[in-house]
């Protein structure tokens, strides 16, 4: 292979981790934090792009960014009514059940989203300002957006950095994800906490669907695909280690692009590869908090 | 003055009957005994109280206010303070930030606990305060739960199997001078939960004696030291 290939590739792999890592982050902070295994992340991230796309239809005019505000902060209350109303209901029990319940939220939201917004793929035009390309060494034309999602894949993790190990709150997060009981003997209202974690992470599930939007056919069933990847990703990274979402991220990206340059018919199956030698020798994940 | 009252509970962990109709008294300024062996019901009764794991039937009282019902965290912020036996270390943030992300104001306002008095206390601590709380020993660890508890200005401690785990130097030579300072110099008022009976007797004003989820007998703690037969029957010295 080209050296500028490679790259190319590598860079191109990079902008797919990225949009992996924005949606792994807050499915990682929320499992290890709360201890749910919430399927229905993945249809937060489709809500992600299904707002972005109404709102960029609905208010004629309105930028791509403050599309993507709008419907990060669409998603967040959405998320803080799933975590408010049912969610606590069901932390104490068994993650079969949880696995049960946050599966039936995905089958409302989906079935919410075709009534509101029928079941075409629409697609979101990438917002002019990025609507370019450039030229890499050896002729290849990487795509601006992409640079802007890795752009954005990183601002976000270095935020997440911050706020988890610089902050009050992110210190909160860190003694909850290994002991919430000692966190509420000493008088911390854990399940404020764990709303406010659990908004944060839906924030970043939609910030991931709003971002993809422009990539991928906004559908019902975006939010399914995804989640099995984002799974592994958590899994492999370690439960509630947001430096494990972040490298498991780009290696699970990179293996994915590079899996269908060089084995197209066999690309899905490198993740799962992944996932399974982790699970064989490191069980609880490369960088498990506790 | 009374201000702990635990008036007839019974406490279940799933359907098994742990604590049977337990009953008892702290003063204000007092240390309080909690013996028996271990699976006695000590744990649970201190974990009831702490409303981690609620009676079922009963009154807990603390200040004359009824707390049963309420969550640990409001508890927490009514003045109890539980340090437990594994000793909940938050393994992933400093001994700074454990005793930081603690502090609070006691119910009434107060900041008695301030870092430097912590480090006056528990000097090790300073020494220790940008290490991670996963790399500290046993007796740094067990210094380092109290003294968080401590950061919330509790009126009152639960203190659960301090001991535990400890060489017996340190047990004797920093944990018993520890908290009889806490008592005599602080006035804090402590519910101290100890299989080591001879430690626990040593401090304490007042001792329950606990044996299968049920108090069999109490009295003062020099009464208690003096009652060959009570300690053979409910204590391993």
């Amino acid at each position: 292979m080209e050296f500028s290939y490679f790259i190319y590739q590598l860079i191109i792999g990079l902008s797919h981790s990225m949009l992996l890592f924005l949606i792994a982050s807050g499915l990682t902070i929320i499992f290890g934090l709360l201890n749910i295994p919430n399927f229905a992340h993945g249809s937060l991230y489709m809500l992600g792009a299904y707002f972005t796309y109404y709102f960029l239809h609905s208010l004629p005019g309105l930028s791509f960014g403050l599309a993507l505000v709008f419907s990060v902060l669409a998603v967040g209350i959405i998320g803080a009514i799933l975590e408010f109303i049912p969610l606590r209901k069901i932390y104490e029990r068994s993650h079969a059940l949880q696995l049960l319940m946050t599966f039936s939220f995905i089958l409302m939201i989906d079935d919410a989203t075709k009534y509101f917004a029928g079941t075409d793929f629409l697609s979101i035009a990438i917002p002019k300002l990025m609507d370019g390309s450039f030229t890499l060494p050896g002729d290849r034309e990487m795509p601006v957006y992409s640079i802007f999602i890795i752009a954005c894949g990183l601002v976000v993790a270095y935020l997440l950095w911050l706020g988890l190990y610089k902050t009050r709150l992110g210190k909160l997060v860190q003694a909850g994800t290994a002991n919430k009981e000692m966190l509420s003997a000493l008088g911390i209202n854990v399940p404020r906490l764990f709303t406010l974690v659990f908004i944060l992470g839906s924030v970043l599930a939609g910030l991931g669907g709003g971002l993809a939007g422009p990539l991928k056919a906004v559908s019902v069933g975006m939010g399914e695909t995804v989640i099995i990847t984002i799974f592994a990703i958590v899994i492999v990274g370690g439960v509630g280690s947001l430096k494990g979402a972040f490298i498991a991220s780009i290696l699970v990206g990179e293996l994915n692009t590079f899996g269908v340059v060089f084995f197209p018919s066999f690309a899905m199956a490198f993740t799962y590869i992944l996932v399974i030698a982790v699970l064989l020798t490191k069980p609880e994940g490369l960088f498990r908090i506790k | 003055m009374l201000i702990l009252e635990v008036a007839n509970i019974d406490t279940y962990y799933g359907k098994s009957h742990i604590l049977q109709d337990v009953s008892l008294k702290v003063n204000q300024g007092q240390i309080v005994a909690l013996l028996g062996r271990n699976g006695a019901g000590k744990t649970t009764t201190m974990r009831s109280i702490m409303g981690l794991t609620p009676a079922k039937r009963g009154a807990i009282r603390f200040k004359g206010e009824e707390i049963q019902k309420r969550k640990p965290f409001e508890i927490a912020h009514k003045g109890i303070g539980f340090v437990p036996e594994d000793r909940g270390i938050f393994p992933d943030i400093s001994v700074l930030d454990n005793l930081t992300i603690a502090a609070k104001n006691s119910a009434d306002g107060q900041k008695r606990w301030t870092l430097e008095k912590i480090y006056h206390y528990f000097p090790v601590l300073d020494r220790l305060r940008d290490n991670k709380g996963q790399n500290l020993s046993g007796g740094e660890q067990q210094m380092l739960t109290i003294a968080r508890t401590l950061m919330t200005n509790p009126d009152l401690l639960l203190l659960d199997e301090p001991c535990e785990g400890l060489a017996p130097q340190i047990v004797n030579q920093v944990l018993f001078g520890l908290i009889k300072g806490l008592k005599e110099q602080e006035g804090v008022t402590i519910l101290l939960a100890e299989q080591n009976a001879r430690f626990c007797l040593g401090l304490a004003d007042w001792g329950y004696l606990l044996d299968k989820g049920a108090i069999h007998f109490n009295a003062s703690a020099a009464d208690i030291s003096a009652n060959q037969e009570v300690q053979s029957k409910y204590l391993s010295l």
